[in-house]
């Protein structure tokens, strides 16, 4: 999804929309790449970046936030004497490119100290294009007025429900313009436009507090869309609901405990997968990149191919070109063009995130191209993409139908997980207890654990493509200095027997 | 245009503060430079050099408030943000409650600054890291970690008349050796990287990982624990938001309804106080309010709260200098915890203890449940067994809930020397109970 222009196509591309890059960003990515390898650097990349953001807030009816910010610099990449340094700066004119190229190879021979081999590079081909994923309508040209009305009136049909404390919700948007130039001949041009909403309904007494989230928590849905996500979202048409089931909660029975046949809704699941298979399938966390920090990955190399990962039902694809998907671009950040691929197929391990270093070191011909960077000031590394669990067939009703005693889950309160992506433990905002086939009872405090590879074999039902949903993670944290990472899960809601419920 | 001095800064609140046309104009400028080497398998993956800058400014027209912010500093580009932040003011909804912003103001000095850590520069770490990886690959140890050092300036200023300023330094060191699944690890943080030691932090991760034998498994249940003062900050610091005053009162906070009650051990006496030697130092909040030290706990008795100014005008009480960024919808938040020193060596402390288990750290952990803080995640590092006073061998990781309310209630011993970490300063803590509900076979 997106659209991919060879640079002597987009004169014309450019024509019909205006000037894209009146202040010469490109060249100035270039003039960073020349300036690196002067200094010695055996290669070199650069990323100029131009990004606005926009969030705006509402709790009950008060504003509680209203901000915008833009921030605009590039960042350089260099390897010199085999190995890695990283320098970024603001400031973009030439003396500070010219100084801050410097400091990068400085800053990399000096890595070169404590390095045993020479970082190589999985062999690529040098592009030159410009990619736009579409957008309908650009959301800053939206009026804020207009923006604070639809969260206001959101917030007022929430509290209209008895019984509700608060209600929030909020719009972020987020606009980047990427330049990207190498030294092997890259020169991409690549615009994001990303928006996200939603809002949750808060019921609070005797200090317990119940939240329902709507389209999803922590923030709603978040696609690479413009502001057609938002009446696409149809929050209003959820606003009673959210508070009734809020509210409902409270007073709900705790959810049982014990080994239970477990369906889980599609959002939650969506960070199932982000979790327990998201993260382990980063190449450079399988090679031990991370363990400083937040661990390693089960899915180690002997793994690739061999393991029995998840049932046969269960496949988990990657894919860069999922439309409206936070992961969906023309090429990463080394330049390396976007793709599809298999990650889990009907249950085997078969595949991982990769870059140029990391791809070479498994004896892969090419990158998978799955580095990102947050900002022009953060140095790429191997980021989720859009990894989405395949549909099977049914409608939920028809799998709830399905199954005689249970407990179906909705909704993500918590989440947690060990260092190699084994022992997973969730907390989801609402349950209901399924007997013989139908939801009977609201249950509160719906929690389930286990260990990754027993819960993907346990997996006996995907509903089909009619519930299948992209989800938006936009806060997905790895790394240090930490970056954040907008990525997608795909995932229709699914049956998983005997799981533990509670703890 | 140039932001090299206090003085110059001055002069570009100035030149906003003419050319807005709002009613109030604040203007918040943070500037920060981080170095960060980063190891892994015995060698260094990821060096930067990289910083940045803010100059948020934040147009107050009645009671309609928007903040617009850019990281460039050149007049023509301020001026458009200025306009901008006038104009979407003006088609803004007006904030119920918005206060004025806080006049000229003194603030206690504050020297979070050191020239020796701003100046290390990227040969130094690496040169240090390339030292532990050393200590750790000659006993057939895989090392990583990280060494970061920078600085950062804040200002905040309006045209009220306010203006504030702060810089600091800082540098962290962290390490894992690891020798197949087992890891030891260790972390330390200081403004003043020649306090800071990270050959002893070396030294002891590798102790931890390479103690005792083989990990054995830990049945799950209910166990006296000793948390290593890193594992207590990791606890603690979810208590942060709970000793806010609006929290309280809209009985968000596990303290709703406690007040003057016992909320944790006798032995535990808790403040927030952002002038401890290991905090970071900013005698300003967020409103540009001086923060003041409170005592949020004394000897297990919560005593007070952490309040803006909007809750202490809503209260009568006392701004302490705690407030977020205006708007917000949090409210105030302690964020700068120390729990006081006591009496017991950390070997006291293992001597003293006739089973239990010994935590070094934390890792991955959420709140399951807000009302008693109930905490999920794994153990972090080495794990150790302790029978009658003994380390007796090391276990494996392992999966906890656990409220952390209830973990500072049942403290049993408190360390006699602190270590600072983001957030919270704290000695060891000793407490008799602790829930593991799982392992991870590793």
């Amino acid at each position: 999804m997106g659209q991919v222009f060879n640079r002597e196509d987009s004169r014309a591309f450019w024509a019909s929309d205006g000037p894209n890059d009146p202040f010469g960003m490109t060249h100035l990515a270039l003039f960073a790449v020349d300036e690196a390898r002067r200094r010695g650097a055996t290669y070199a990349d650069a990323r100029v970046m131009d990004e606005t953001r926009e969030h705006i807030g509402l709790r009950n009816e008060k504003i509680v936030s209203c901000q915008q910010s833009n921030s605009l610099g590039i960042g350089i990449r260099v390897l010199v004497k085999g190995a890695w340094g990283f320098a970024a700066t603001h400031d973009l004119n030439k003396s500070s490119i010219v100084k801050t190229a410097r400091l990068a190879v400085a800053v990399a021979r000096a890595s070169a100290l404590a390095r045993s081999d020479h970082v190589q590079l999985a062999p690529t081909i040098s592009q030159k294009s410009v990619w736009r994923h579409p957008v309908v309508r650009d959301p800053f040209t939206v009026p804020l007025e207009d923006k604070v009305g639809v969260l206001r009136e959101i917030n007022q049909s929430i509290q209209k429900v008895k019984g509700v404390t608060f209600a929030t919700s909020s719009m972020n948007f987020k606009r980047v313009h990427q330049w990207m130039a190498s030294s092997e001949g890259h020169d991409i041009d690549q615009l994001f436009v990303r928006s996200g909403a939603g809002f949750s309904a808060m019921a609070v007494r005797n200090g317990e507090v119940q939240i329902r989230s709507y389209p999803n928590s922590f923030g709603g849905q978040f696609e690479q869309r413009g502001y057609e996500l938002i009446s696409r979202l149809g929050m209003m048409d959820h606003t009673q609901q959210m508070g009734e089931e809020a509210v409902a909660l409270l007073t709900a029975p705790e959810c049982p405990q014990g080994q239970r046949d477990l369906v889980i809704g599609s959002s939650q699941l969506a960070l199932q997968v982000h979790e327990s298979c998201g993260h382990p399938i980063e190449l450079d966390r399988v090679l031990g990149e991370e363990a400083g920090f937040m661990g390693t990955s089960f899915l180690t190399t002997d793994q690739l191919g061999k393991l029995r990962y998840g049932s046969p039902l269960v496949s988990i694809i990657a894919d860069q070109t999922s439309e409206g998907g936070l992961g969906t671009f023309g090429f990463d950040d080394e330049g390396t063009p976007a793709q599809r691929w298999d990650i889990v197929k009907k249950g085997l391990f078969s595949g991982y995130l990769t870059s140029r270093e990391t791809a070479r070191k498994i004896g892969e011909p090419a990158s998978r191209g799955c580095m990102r960077a947050e900002s022009w000031n953060h140095v790429p590394m191997i980021r989720m993409v859009n990894i989405s669990l395949q549909p099977n067939r049914g409608t939920l009703d028809q799998l709830l139908s399905d199954t005689a005693e249970g407990l179906l889950i909705e909704g993500t309160r918590s989440w947690s997980i060990d260092q190699q992506r084994l022992n997973f433990h969730f907390a989801a905002e609402i349950g209901w207890e399924i007997k013989r086939g139908k939801k009977v009872r609201l249950v509160k405090h719906p929690r389930y654990h286990g260990m990754t590879p027993k819960f993907w074999n346990a997996c006996d039902a995907i509903c089909g493509p009619e519930e299948w949903k992209l989800w938006g993670v936009p806060n997905c944290g790895k790394g240090e200095p930490l970056q954040i990472a907008e990525v997608s899960h795909g995932a229709s809601p699914a049956r998983f027997r005997q799981v533990s419920v509670g703890g | 245009m140039s932001l090299r001095s206090p003085q110059e800064v001055r002069r570009l609140c100035q030149m906003i503060f003419k050319i807005s046309t709002a009613d109030e104009t604040e203007i918040s400028i943070n500037r920060h430079r981080l170095g960060l080497t980063r190891f892994a398998n015995n060698m260094i993956h990821q060096h930067v050099e990289v910083g940045d800058l803010s100059i948020a400014i934040r147009a107050v027209i009645g009671q309609r408030s928007v903040s617009v912010s850019t990281n460039q500093s050149h007049p023509e580009i301020l001026r458009r943000i200025i306009h901008s932040a006038v104009d979407l003011a003006k088609r803004q909804e007006p904030i119920k409650d918005l206060l004025p912003l806080v006049g000229r103001t003194r603030y206690p000095s504050s020297k979070a600054y050191v020239r020796r850590t701003a100046e290390v520069t990227p040969q130094y770490r690496a040169k240090t890291v390339h030292q532990i990886i050393k200590m750790g690959s000659s006993r057939g140890l895989t090392m990583a970690g990280s060494f970061s050092t920078g600085e950062a300036e804040s200002y905040l200023a309006g045209s009220s008349g306010l203006f504030a300023a702060f810089d600091s330094t800082f540098s962290e060191f962290s390490v894992a050796a690891l020798s197949g699944n087992r890891m030891g690890c260790r972390e330390g943080f200081h403004r003043d990287v020649a306090k800071l030691d990270p050959f002893r932090l070396g030294e002891e991760a590798i102790t931890e990982v390479t103690r005792g034998g083989e990990p054995r498994d830990l049945p799950p249940g209910r166990y006296p624990v000793l948390l290593t003062a890193k594992a207590a900050a990791d606890l603690a610091t979810y208590l942060s938001p709970h000793f806010g005053a609006l929290a309280v009162e809209e009985g968000r906070s596990c303290f709703s309804g406690k007040h003057a009650q016992p909320v944790f051990a006798s032995l535990i006496t808790m403040t927030d106080d952002v002038f401890h030697p290991g905090h970071a130092g900013c005698p300003f909040d967020y409103e540009g309010t001086p923060k003041s030290k409170v005592t949020l706990v004394r000897k297990g008795v919560l005593t007070n709260l952490v309040h803006d100014r909007a809750t202490a005008k809503k209260s009568g009480k006392r701004c302490t200098g705690h407030g977020l960024p205006v708007p917000n919808q949090h409210g105030p938040m302690a964020m700068n915890l120390v729990v006081a020193e006591g009496g017991s060596s950390f070997q006291q402390m293992v001597r003293t203890m006739k089973r239990g288990v010994w935590v070094s750290g934390l890792h991955y952990v959420n709140v399951v449940e807000p009302k008693t803080v109930t905490l999920t995640g794994m153990t972090k590092g080495t794990a150790f067994w302790i029978e009658n006073g003994e380390v007796v061998y090391p276990v494996k990781t392992l999966r906890f809930n656990q409220s952390a309310l209830e973990v500072l209630k049942e403290v049993d011993a408190v360390g006699s020397v602190q270590e600072n970490f983001s957030g919270c300063v704290t000695p060891p803590l000793r407490t008799r109970t602790f829930s593991f509900t799982s392992g991870t076979g590793f």
